[in-house]
């Protein structure tokens, strides 16, 4: 489709009061960052109406179109055309939108808004000539004023018109990095990228970490995180991704531990590692994939020794969430596909027959005591692989 | 850096390398050209030629010599030539896929399997007993990649022939030459492949010898060389490269086989001391250059990448990195589903030495006593 034009409603912004500048703010940087990512023609993005509108001599790419419905803070996308403002010319606009959409819509109703106060009818006396004029036209189309199958939009404004048949629903939420900046350790499954999606939605800039437990696991497995975080970098203003070597940590714990605290212990310094990186980076939370009594190592027991033994707050936004749901998310994020490849994340060798359900405090605490990996976690960090994805997801 | 895979590929012999290079500075002519540069170096591939029969002890009255680029072309020449056959393709089901994907493709389903014992020796006995009549092709490696099982060329050809005098016999020496006692003069076949990059020599290069009366068409259309068998024009310095290692390898093979055949021995039995319930599926008749192991408790990429941080270079089977759960391959070894990903491949060779073999042993023992100790 030929769009130069592109109206963008803001999300929760009864919500923002006097920080709303902020918003708007951040969220032309974002969407600047993104277009310029999608097209080297000049474009322009501004403030009309507590809307943004972003227009170019040239249309945008579809490609660019689907994106902008996942940039976190736009609750609807509507693309529209920019016509003269005189009843004719914004009458053909209407027609040629409706051709295009064949006989399928039968009912209608035209919505006019005029902040234009120099234009001589009123904003009713617009939508009943032009809905007039439109059952004359075609006859297979009848105005319905509570529940029409087709709302045409139809905006005057002081410079120009701005006529669209459809509205696109974004994902809504906040722009990014308005709710701060988090760490998301991320795993090859389904909920690490769930998690993440969620709190970009919520304005939550984030990197993410990866524990990598070569030579136990093989190089196969990074190919999936990196095109998981490529995906993810789509709902952020681009983003990094940390390898951290994780294997010789996993095989100091598990020569130490008792069998069934594996995954625990493994899970716990993971999270330990992964606020070392937050504290380097000045990230202020973790984010994790956990899902209340989805496995072993997410009861309520073990959840609360994990938490209460991590400096950095930890968001768990998948708490509440049935697999189902996280399934479904997924799909509609684009990970699912990605993620049910099956590959050696957590190796074979090193997950206990029985994992402990409810952890005993007293051993976790004597365990911790008894070994001290803090050099090794922080060499860890040090020796992490970075790489660097841009909004559009691409590795650079 | 300590090598063991050399059942997939191999150093060059220096001296090779040598050869290649001074034949690609100064034998850059096409041989198929008019003048006498091209004239010269025909005449020298010509001689190199008899110079491989006359290695093996075969007679260039009975026997030819073409170069291709690789063995598994090599293959795929003969096994392609029996399109639109109604016979059947008797067949090694433990054999590499450079022979069973063209069998299968060109023979479908009519294809009969060799009766085997356990861990890729054929059973003998009951190949007496099949009725071959139908049969216009056999094929078989005569050293397995996998597992390093011997096959007796010798014993197969006088059983096969004896049963159907036209059948085809085809053999691959691809991991036979210079790690294996035999003569070809006492086997009975129609066509072997020998290929240059598993003893020493450059890769893109082999060669394939056939009965002089044999009927070949080409899989190619072209230039004519080869006898328009495998038009292209013909690769001299790979040739020069390959005709050394295959001389050094074969005339030498005596000493490697009895210097590997030691090696295995010293390597098995302090691997056996420590962990008996390693499995050894390269049987007893199999050549010292190839030791297959399963290790019942460890996945074999896990102990692969635990090696190569202490570089040292060893293999497992495919089934190992696949995402599948067993091979069917490996079923035809009679190697159970349960230990597909189990498995390791140690290959040795030319120079492989005292040290390598040392640091081997040593890096694997440590590596199985840090992955015990994590699996309990």
């Amino acid at each position: 489709m030929d769009y130069k034009a592109i109206m963008l409603n803001v999300d929760e912004l009864w919500l923002k009061g006097r920080n709303r500048s902020y918003y708007y703010r951040k969220l032309k940087e974002h969407i600047d960052r993104l277009v310029s990512s999608y097209t080297k023609n000049i474009f322009t993005v501004r403030n009309e109406e507590q809307r943004l509108l972003l227009e170019s001599k040239e249309s945008f790419p579809d490609a660019l179109l689907d994106r902008l419905m996942l940039l976190p803070g736009i609750s609807t996308m509507i693309p529209c055309y920019r016509v003269k403002s005189d009843i004719e010319t914004i009458f053909e606009s209407l027609v040629s939108q409706v051709e295009t959409l064949g006989t399928t819509p039968t009912t209608f109703k035209v919505i006019t808004r005029r902040t234009n106060k120099k234009f001589p009818m009123s904003s009713y006396e617009i939508s009943a000539l032009l809905g007039e004029k439109l059952l004359d036209r075609f006859s297979h189309l009848k105005v319905d004023v509570h529940r029409p199958q087709l709302i045409l939009d139809v905006k005057i404004l002081p410079s120009d018109t701005y006529t669209s048949c459809k509205k696109i629903v974004g994902i809504g939420g906040l722009p990014v990095e308005t709710s701060g900046f988090a760490v998301t350790l991320l795993s090859g499954g389904f909920d690490s990228p769930v998690a993440s999606y969620l709190m970009s939605k919520r304005g939550c800039r984030q990197i993410f970490t990866f524990f990598h437990a070569y030579p136990y696991v093989g190089d196969e497995v990074l190919e999936k995180i990196k095109q998981l975080a490529s995906v993810l970098a789509r709902y952020q203003k681009g983003t990094e991704l940390y390898i951290v070597p994780f294997g010789e940590i996993q095989t100091k714990i598990a020569q130490n531990c008792q069998e069934d605290y594996r995954t625990l212990l493994f899970r716990h310094y993971m999270l330990q590692c992964a606020d070392l990186l937050a504290k380097k980076l000045g990230a202020k939370a973790l984010i994790t994939g956990d899902s209340l009594g989805q496995v072993s190592s997410q009861t309520m027991e073990n959840i609360s020794i994990l938490d209460k033994n991590c400096d950095s707050l930890i968001f768990r936004p998948l708490i509440g969430l049935n697999k189902s749901e996280i399934l479904s998310i997924s799909k509609l994020i684009d990970t699912h596909d990605i993620s049910v490849v099956p590959h050696d994340d957590a190796c074979s060798l090193f997950s206990p027959k029985h994992p402990i359900i409810r952890a005993d405090k007293f051993y976790f605490k004597q365990f911790l005591s008894s070994i001290d990996l803090t050099e090794d976690l922080q060499k860890a960090v040090e020796e992490a692989k970075k790489m660097k994805f841009s909004v559009s997801g691409d590795l650079i | 850096m300590h090598y063991f895979d050399y059942a997939a590929s191999t150093p060059m012999f220096k001296e090779a390398i040598e050869v290649l290079s001074k034949s690609c500075e100064n034998d850059f002519a096409n041989i198929a050209a008019v003048h006498k540069m091209a004239k010269k170096l025909n005449e020298e591939v010509n001689d190199i030629r008899l110079e491989v029969l006359k290695l093996f002890g075969l007679s260039s009255r009975k026997y030819k010599v073409f170069f291709t680029s690789s063995a598994t072309e090599s293959n795929n020449i003969i096994i392609q030539n029996f399109k639109n056959s109604d016979k059947y393709c008797f067949c090694n089901p433990t054999d590499h896929s450079s022979i069973l994907l063209p069998v299968k493709k060109i023979f479908e389903d009519k294809i009969i399997k060799f009766p085997m014992l356990e861990y890729g020796i054929p059973d003998y006995s009951a190949i007496s007993n099949i009725d071959l009549q139908n049969c216009s092709l056999v094929v078989t490696s005569m050293v397995n990649g996998q597992n390093g099982a011997l096959i007796d060329g010798e014993k197969l050809s006088t059983l096969l022939k004896s049963k159907n005098k036209i059948t085809h016999i085809h053999y691959d020496l691809v991991q036979t030459i210079g790690k294996c006692d035999f003569d070809l003069s006492k086997i009975d076949f129609d066509s072997i492949t020998i290929s240059s990059h598993k003893l020493g020599g450059p890769k893109g290069i082999a060669a394939l010898i056939i009965k002089n009366d044999l009927r070949l068409n080409p899989l190619m259309f072209g230039g004519g060389q080869e006898d328009g068998i495998r038009p292209s024009s013909v690769a001299v310095p790979l040739i020069k490269s390959f005709i050394y290692a295959l001389k050094k390898a074969h005339l030498e093979r005596n000493e490697h086989i009895e210097k590997m055949l030691n090696y295995k021995k010293r390597f098995l039995s302090e691997l056996q001391n420590k962990f008996p319930d390693i499995i050894v599926i390269s049987p007893e008749s199999s050549i010292g250059n190839i030791i297959s192991l399963i290790v019942p408790k460890i996945f074999g990429d896990v102990i692969v990448r635990n090696l190569e941080i202490k570089d040292i270079i060893i293999s497992t089977s495919a089934a190992c990195s696949s995402k599948k759960k067993f091979d069917d391959y490996l079923l035809e070894f009679i190697i159970p589903a349960e230990y597909h990903k189990n498995l390791l491949r140690i290959s040795m060779g030319h120079l492989t030495s005292d040290n390598d073999i040392a640091q081997l042993t040593r890096g694997l023992l440590d590596v199985l006593n840090l992955l015990y100790s994590i699996k309990r």
